[in-house]
């Protein structure tokens, strides 16, 4: 891989974050063996939250060559109560030890009234959610001592809302100085479910505050077929959502992407040939910025 | 009225029944809430059979996750990561109506949470060979090392260890005969891999003692008590040297 000189490097792409995969403990060895470029791997950060055991120790070491994303899925930012103080407690202990490149959360909540629900739930786009959440985003970063980024859930039913997503996303930005995660999967797969455009939708997305992008499969429902498309991490990537992908590259250059592979996990050699499409699409990027500098000089 | 909305929703999950939530609707019908509250019921059950694979194994999928979705009816996860959740199911499964006739199944479930446990425990020392022989015989004998952190001790009035270990290992499992034998298994992570292997009623004796808080001459006197003639000098030295004793270096 080529690397670009830091003045045409977009500013929030470290140079060793290419695409990366999420962490599985089926493909530890293979990851910790792999000399691939730009691999990168993202975890949830609620599984490594035991008292010990060997789960840490493989995070440790392959930690030591590879960057690391942090990627929540408890924290309920977007619920009626403010984050857990405990839960916040521990997620700062693994930034403390593994000290991650990216930290990231999402625009959903997961508990309510002391019970966790382990989904990504869904909230309206109100006024008062907006105040509600920048709080919390406000008091995570506070906690944790760092910025974090919050990824666009992908949506099953329409709420009432004040605003549109892109608008509840931009404001969060505005006020709190977050990054956001796109998931790109996430757009295809709620635009489809409640009826807009998803280049339109990219169109209007805050695209300068883009740390991470993510890819993933999703499935049609059983019952309501396409009309009802489910996030569901468990196949490739479709075609639509990697038009989709390299729709926004197009607007933003290159940007740390993560294949996410949550179940039917494949062969590692399988995945990494998904991740290397991602990755051969970043340095594509990477080159023809690369040649554009250089016509300029 | 964010609060209410959460109520509202948070009930639905619960039930199932998203009847409360049409007024919260821009459009006009509602099955993507179905998906919610699948993904929320189905990840408790990929959580639960994760945790418990050889119950899950024992009794199929569908049996399992019946069982495995009243767990979480009653017992709904409190805290924010899931790696241990799950922590009185074996209760569950012993009180399950429909496992009532598997007499072996709360064990198992208890054998399979003594893995988690043991996989997941903070990482310590076990105590070595080498300080034990740095000790004065009175000091040894006085001294109450207690069970390593990941060490558990699983008793059963019938075969369960074989019955577990067959179903988390081997591709074809093993006829085992339920009438054969009472066992007590030992499952522990001294460094690396979890261990397992049944005990001898002797070695349950002594370290269950050492559990309880016995120094090593009181377990030795326990042991003398119940199996006169016995000698535990062997039992002390194979458990010493598998690193079941807590050490005593930080």
């Amino acid at each position: 891989m080529t690397s670009p000189t830091p003045d045409i490097a977009p500013p929030s792409l470290p140079l060793d974050m290419g695409a990366g995969i999420g962490l599985k403990g089926a493909h530890y060895r293979s990851v910790l063996d792999s000399d691939a470029d730009g691999l990168w791997v993202e975890v949830h950060p609620e599984n490594y939250m035991v008292p010990g055991g060997p789960r840490l120790n493989w995070l440790e070491a392959i930690r030591r060559g590879r960057p690391l994303s942090l990627h929540g899925v408890a924290l309920s930012l977007a619920g009626a109560d403010r984050p857990d103080k405990t839960h916040l407690s521990h997620l700062k202990r693994l930034i403390d030890r593994y000290e991650p490149e990216l930290v990231s959360e999402h625009l959903a909540w997961s508990a309510h009234d002391g019970m966790y629900f382990n989904d990504l739930l869904p909230a309206p786009y109100t006024e008062a959610a907006l105040d509600q959440f920048c709080a919390n985003v406000s008091e995570t970063q506070d906690a944790l001592g760092r910025s974090i980024l919050i990824e666009n859930p992908s949506l099953y039913l329409p709420l009432k809302s004040d605003m549109s997503e892109t608008d509840f996303l931009a404001e969060t930005v505005r006020r709190t100085g977050c990054g956001l995660l796109l998931d790109i999967n996430n757009v295809f797969v709620s635009a489809n479910n409640m009826g807009y455009d998803a280049r339109a939708y990219i169109d209007a997305y805050p695209l300068h505050a883009i740390g991470e992008m993510h890819l993933a499969g999703h499935t049609e429902d059983a019952t309501h077929g396409e009309a009802l498309l489910i996030d569901s991490h468990d196949m490739p990537v479709r075609d639509g959502v990697w038009d989709l992908y390299d729709y926004a590259l197009s607007k933003t250059g290159p940007k740390p992407t993560l294949i996410e592979r949550d179940d039917n996990i494949p062969p590692f050699e399988e995945l990494m040939a998904e991740r290397d499409q991602a990755q051969s699409i970043l340095d594509a990027l990477k080159h023809q910025a690369h040649d554009t500098a250089r016509a300029h000089v | 009225m964010s609060d209410r909305f959460h109520d509202v929703f948070a009930a639905a999950l619960k039930t199932g029944d998203a009847g409360a939530l049409s007024n919260r609707l821009s459009g006009p019908d509602s099955p993507g809430f179905s998906v919610y509250r699948n993904n929320v019921v189905s990840s408790i059950i990929t959580t639960l059979g994760d945790a418990y694979p050889a119950v899950k194994r024992l009794v199929g999928d569908r049996f399992f996750a019946n069982m495995a979705k009243a767990y979480w009816e009653d017992h709904p996860p409190t805290t924010r990561s899931l790696t241990l959740y799950g922590e009185r199911f074996a209760d569950h499964v012993a009180a399950w109506k429909p496992a009532e006739n598997l007499t072996y199944l709360a064990d198992i479930a208890r054998l399979d949470r003594a893995w988690l446990d043991a996989h997941h425990a903070e990482d310590a020392p076990a105590l070595t060979v080498k300080s034990v022989q740095a000790m004065a015989p009175e000091a040894l004998g006085a001294y109450r090392p207690g069970l390593h952190p990941s060490a558990r001790v699983i008793t059963s009035d019938q075969p369960v260890y074989t019955i577990w270990r067959t179903n988390r290992e081997d591709e074809t499992v093993e006829k085992i005969r339920l009438d054969t034998a009472r066992e007590t298994a030992l499952v522990h992570r001294p460094k690396g891999d979890v261990k397992h292997r049944t005990l001898t009623p002797v070695e349950a004796l002594f370290l269950d003692a050492i559990a309880k808080g016995a120094s090593f001459d009181g377990a030795s006197g326990v042991v003398a008590n119940s199996f006169p003639g016995a000698d535990p000098a062997p039992v002390f030295i194979s458990l010493l040297t598998e690193g079941v004793f807590r050490g005593t270096e930080k």
